[in-house]
């Protein structure tokens, strides 16, 4: 079991940071402030970290809404739970941009449509289980996607600013 | 390759996983978070990878532990070393984890000390920073053991970093304790002023920029 983070994983972990962040020296604080804490945890060494990875990605992601909440750069979402979307994971899946298409898009997304994404295309996960990891309601995660598809196929359609859920 | 990803339409999977990857820390980043789990990790893998005799390990030991009576012996080399880690740390000017203008924020932050950060008298008489001048505050280590850094602005502009952590002679050396009517230790050391002292039972040691 090494607890070491190797080159590879300090990039993903910073780009999970920039993922939430958008901003590269946030990005950069983040993640140092969060590789700290978990330096400081095995240290003390009172508990086992089996998977430092998913570990200090915890870490960035909760210092990110303790960080950034008060200036509102968590979004406190109102969602439609109770509404039903004919929607699957092969909505999204179906979906292709350009990545100029992509990037005029991303800042707008919220940064938990954002957090979402990056599981879903980075990290593999299904949609059960970033409703689990974020222990959101599987019906507030498909009006979520249900969303971003809207978004993503009206892409074109977008005016340059002023769009946002 | 940049103008490729613009313009090429892919499925949306694949073009935010190329998104993502774009985001790099440069070199110095890496070596430099490498670097900061190196100097906690590194003695504990060393350690565990160790397949020494039982006779060998004994050895060593009695080595280490005369190594260790003439380090707390030599009160002055290890002044020296605790004045280099703390003027290492400073130069570092790692980001706060609080920001902070009270001793009480401060001392409400750190709860995972052996210790509780306590306002220096000394730090007011001799060096004239006040609590008011307190600015932030984070964890760090001196010598591997878990202690407070305080960050203090000076009416320069510049930083003066102090930092705290529970006195034990047998860690730290033999250092002047203000409570019984000794003066701090002064030396320079890359150069920054350091000053180091005992004070309510805590080390103290103050970085200061020239």
């Amino acid at each position: 079991m090494d607890q070491f983070l190797s080159e590879d994983q300090l990039q993903s972990l910073f780009q999970y940071a920039m993922v939430l962040s958008e901003n590269r020296q946030d990005a950069h604080d983040l993640l140092q402030s969060a590789i700290e804490s978990y330096l400081i945890r095995l240290q003390r060494g009172k508990e086992t970290i089996a998977n430092p990875l998913a570990f200090v990605r915890a870490l960035i992601r909760n210092r990110f809404i303790d960080h950034y909440r008060h200036s509102q750069r968590w979004q406190n979402e109102s969602y439609e739970e109770m509404n039903v979307y004919d929607i699957s994971p092969v909505c999204l899946e179906e979906i292709t941009i350009t990545g100029q298409e992509l990037e005029s898009l991303w800042s707008r997304l919220s940064v938990m449509e954002r957090d979402i994404l990056y599981h879903w295309a980075v990290l593999g996960y299904s949609t059960d289980e970033v409703c689990a990891l974020f222990a959101i309601p599987r019906g507030t995660f498909l009006s979520k996607v249900h969303r971003l598809r809207q978004r993503f196929r009206n892409e074109g359609e977008i005016e340059p600013t002023g769009v946002q859920a | 390759m940049k103008d490729n990803y613009l313009s090429t339409a892919r499925p949306l999977k694949e073009q935010i996983g190329l998104k993502t990857q774009q985001e790099k820390l440069d070199c110095l980043e890496v070596s430099r978070l490498v670097e900061m789990q190196e100097d906690i990790l590194l003695p504990k893998k060393n350690q565990s990878k160790s397949k020494l005799s039982s006779s060998l390990v004994a050895s060593l030991l009695v080595v280490v532990m005369l190594a260790a009576f003439l380090w707390t012996e030599g009160g002055n080399h290890s002044i020296q070393a605790i004045a280099g880690e703390v003027a290492g740390n400073h130069i570092k000017q790692r980001p706060m984890e609080l920001y902070a203008q009270s001793m009480d924020q401060v001392q409400n932050y750190f709860k995972e000390l052996d210790f509780s950060p306590a306002n220096s008298d000394q730090l007011l008489e001799q060096f004239s920073l006040a609590e008011s001048d307190l600015v932030g505050a984070r964890y760090c280590s001196i010598k591997g053991i878990t202690a407070a850094q305080l960050r203090y602005k000076v009416s320069t502009g510049h930083h003066s970093t102090l930092y705290e952590v529970g006195y034990d002679a047998d860690i730290y050396g033999q250092i002047p304790d203000i409570d019984l009517g000794e003066v701090p230790e002064t030396l320079m050391i890359k150069g920054l002023k350091v000053s180091i002292w005992v004070e309510k039972g805590l080390l103290m040691a103050l970085v200061e920029d020239m």
